[in-house]
């Protein structure tokens, strides 16, 4: 069969792929072993340390060294956005028929398309089994590929981002889900994941999606749309933009319903942004309609449905901080146009990549959170982070180290603590450091205290950075690629206008507000 | 299958590990891709079983204990770094359908796996893992089951996942025009 024609072959590549990592591995492996011995000795030291002290004693696991974290500026990242469109709120479950009786869990039970569910916990410890509900006929050229899975771990994003269900977050207690594709095999092109959490949750869990405090996220180019005719808070509707120009992104959608403690999801590649938007509500519209009856889409207890996974989950609790992935708010369009960058340089990487973890001078600092916390002789790093960024690289040709090329960041932080945060960025402290390393240089007429411009050193690349602080905001332009007075010259035109743009935003964090 | 053999009797720690030591560094590259990410991870993982030499000695299986930690430290180390490096799925596929999906005979083979590396790259961490326990140490998904902590049936479908996710980007576009590729500076 061609499919397991294509898996064989998958399969092969895989192997040799990791073949080549068995004879790297065999390579000069000078060094390593003896490293580890010394940090298991720094470990121990450290340990010792903190019985002493009369600290974590015992929690040798957790001071384990931090892994590097590094961020290559200008490197792509995680989009986030707000989730949550506009509208009234609502609980999707009033729509629904009322669930008379208590919601005792029940042995079995029949849903309304005739599918059958075990409320016996599933083998893989979930509260239940969720039917297969999966819409027939399947919209058209598709074809199912994988069956009904059972899951813990429902991908309620589908393949257009991620869940993190680890930890001590919101989690689902039960989770089903079916990948789809098209009559050549073409791979992962749809699919439909139904994640339940516990009783009397539902709504809550919808909340925290659209709010972004459950731990999902939406990958780079898609975004929250207005899903005509559910103007509600148990409807969400994503696809990638339209018309930004971004041709590495094939169109998709993704369809979110709550139905009782049930979160439906489907989403669905297309050849345009409409038909990926209609299948995938189509298909989502069709599962929900297919567990009516089902007691946890009535918001009702089945098997052990009662009993969250963990606190987080429990009926009532309500995640108060954003996940780590969110924005806690939009900067708007605060980036020079094509044509105030001038010299040829344009957004070739499409949209701008958003999120609290910006380094407040991309494109000249690197974040390593082991090196920093080593430097400091902390476990892990706590320096503050940003709670809202955004950055975008410009470039003309194909954006190498002499083609002309621009890199800027717009970082906010906690109210009042703008001044500290900037003060940390000329003294190379904070959760990010040169990288390469900067020499300051004037900037005539400028505040020191507010503004700072800088060049790599000798010898490294031309990396020239000019950043200056609003408010709670720090804008940050690196200019490459360009003779050395234009470069600089361009790095304080491009932050002066940028610096006005959050200016004139009406921002309050701009005013320090 | 072991990560050095059977285990006879008790060793000490410095003579197992001289003796794991290029499988598992082989299996921490699987893991993280290149070479320093992987350095970082056998080390951090080496220091643990170090640190916890007495209880992995008298362990059923060392092997076992030190593939659980090393897969558990690098799902924990990427969730820590998740939105700081990330790995544009759709660039790397558009890379490679912009290339016309590489040259010929020994260069394609060459540009496939240097793509299927970038591509591995853009997998979540834990479907990663489930792939390199099934095709670098060959395990049986019940064995990768424990190794994660989790049910055969969510490795399955991690599995199925990641495969998806290859297969998808590694299929011919022949509709789809060539795009420029985003081509960051190092």
């Amino acid at each position: 069969m061609q499919s397991d024609h294509h898996e064989n072959e998958l399969e092969d590549l895989l192997r040799q792929v990791f073949e080549e990592a068995r004879r790297e591995g065999r390579r000069d492996l000078t060094g390593v072993h003896a490293a580890a011995t010394a940090e298991a000795a720094r470990l121990r030291r450290r340990h010792r340390q903190r019985v002493t002290l009369g600290g974590a004693g015992g929690a040798l696991v957790a001071a384990t060294v931090v892994a590097a974290v590094v961020l290559v500026s200008g490197a792509t990242g995680p989009t986030t956005s707000r989730l949550r469109p506009a509208g009234p709120t609502r609980s999707a479950t009033e729509s629904r028929p009322a669930v008379t009786g208590a919601p005792a869990p029940v042995s079995s039970v029949s849903n309304g398309a005739g599918a059958t569910s075990s409320a016996t916990p599933a083998p893989d410890g979930s509260a239940y089994e969720i039917p297969d509900v999966l819409p027939t006929p399947l919209p058209s050229g598709l074809r199912d590929m994988t069956g009904a899975m059972p899951t813990s771990e429902p991908e309620l994003m589908g393949n257009l981002g991620g869940c993190n269900w680890t930890g001590d977050v919101r989690k689902p207690v039960a989770g089903r889900e079916w990948q789809l594709t098209d009559a050549k095999d073409s791979g992962w092109l749809a699919g439909l994941s139904i994640a339940g959490f516990t009783t009397g949750t539902g709504e809550q869990a919808m909340k925290e999606l659209l709010d972004h405090r459950l731990e999902c996220q939406l990958g780079d180019g898609v975004e929250p749309v207005a899903w005509p005719g559910k103007p509600d808070n148990g409807h969400l509707l994503a696809s990638s933009r339209v018309g930004d120009g971004d041709q590495l992104l094939r169109p998709r959608a993704l369809a979110v319903i709550q139905t009782g403690d049930l979160l439906v999801s489907a989403f669905a590649h297309a050849d345009s942004v409409a038909r990926a938007r209609a299948t995938a509500t189509d298909l989502a519209e069709r599962a929900a309609a297919g567990l009516r009856g089902f007691p946890p889409a009535e918001g009702a207890a089945l098997g052990t449905s009662t009993e969250p996974p963990n606190a987080a989950s429990a009926p009532g609790v309500v995640t108060k901080e954003l996940n780590g992935w969110a924005n806690a708010y939009d900067f708007g369009d605060v980036y020079p146009t094509v044509e105030q960058l001038g010299h040829g340089v344009s957004y070739k990487g499409g949209a701008p990549i958003t999120g609290p973890r910006t380094p407040a001078a991309s494109g000249a600092q690197i974040c390593d959170s082991t090196a920093v916390a080593e430097a400091k002789g902390e476990t892990a790093d706590t320096s503050p982070l940003p709670i809202a960024g955004t950055q975008n690289s410009a470039w003309s040709g194909g954006g190498g180290a002499n083609d002309p090329n621009v890199t800027i960041s717009v970082t906010g932080w906690k109210k009042g603590t703008g001044a500290a945060r900037f003060r940390d960025l000329q003294e190379d402290q904070g959760f990010c450091v040169w990288m390469p390393e900067q020499s300051r240089v004037a900037w005539p007429g400028a505040d020191p205290s507010r503004t700072w411009l800088s060049r790599s050193a000798p010898g490294q690349v031309a990396v020239h950075l000019a950043s200056q602080r609003v408010g709670d905001v720090i804008v940050s332009v690196v200019v490459m690629g360009m003779p050395e007075a234009t470069a600089r010259a361009e790095a304080i035109r491009l932050s002066d206008l940028v610096a006005g743009k959050v200016r004139d935003s009406g921002l309050p964090a701009a005013e320090g507000k | 299958m072991g990560l050095c053999g059977e285990r006879q009797e008790p060793v000490d720690a410095a003579a197992w590990i001289d003796a794991a030591l290029p499988r598992l560094m082989g299996a921490a590259l699987s893991l993280a891709g290149h070479r320093q990410d992987a350095e970082d991870l056998l080390q951090e993982t080496l220091a643990k079983v170090i640190l916890k030499w007495s209880s992995v000695n008298h362990a059923d299986s060392p092997d076992a204990y030190v593939r659980r930690a090393m897969v558990n430290t690098f799902i924990s180390g990427k969730r820590r770094k998740s939105s700081t490096e990330v790995v544009s799925h759709d660039v790397v596929t558009a890379e490679w359908r912009g290339r016309g999906q590489g040259g010929e005979g020994h260069d394609t083979d060459l540009a496939a796996r240097d793509h299927m590396w970038q591509l591995l790259a853009t997998l979540p961490p834990r479907q990663r893992a489930v792939l390199v326990l099934r095709y670098y140490d060959d395990l049986p998904d019940a064995q990768i089951a424990e190794v994660l902590g989790c049910s055969a049936v969510s490795v399955r479908v991690a599995a199925h996942r990641a495969m998806g996710t290859l297969r998808e980007a590694l299929a011919p576009v022949p509709s789809e025009p060539a795009v420029e590729v985003a081509a960051k500076r190092a």
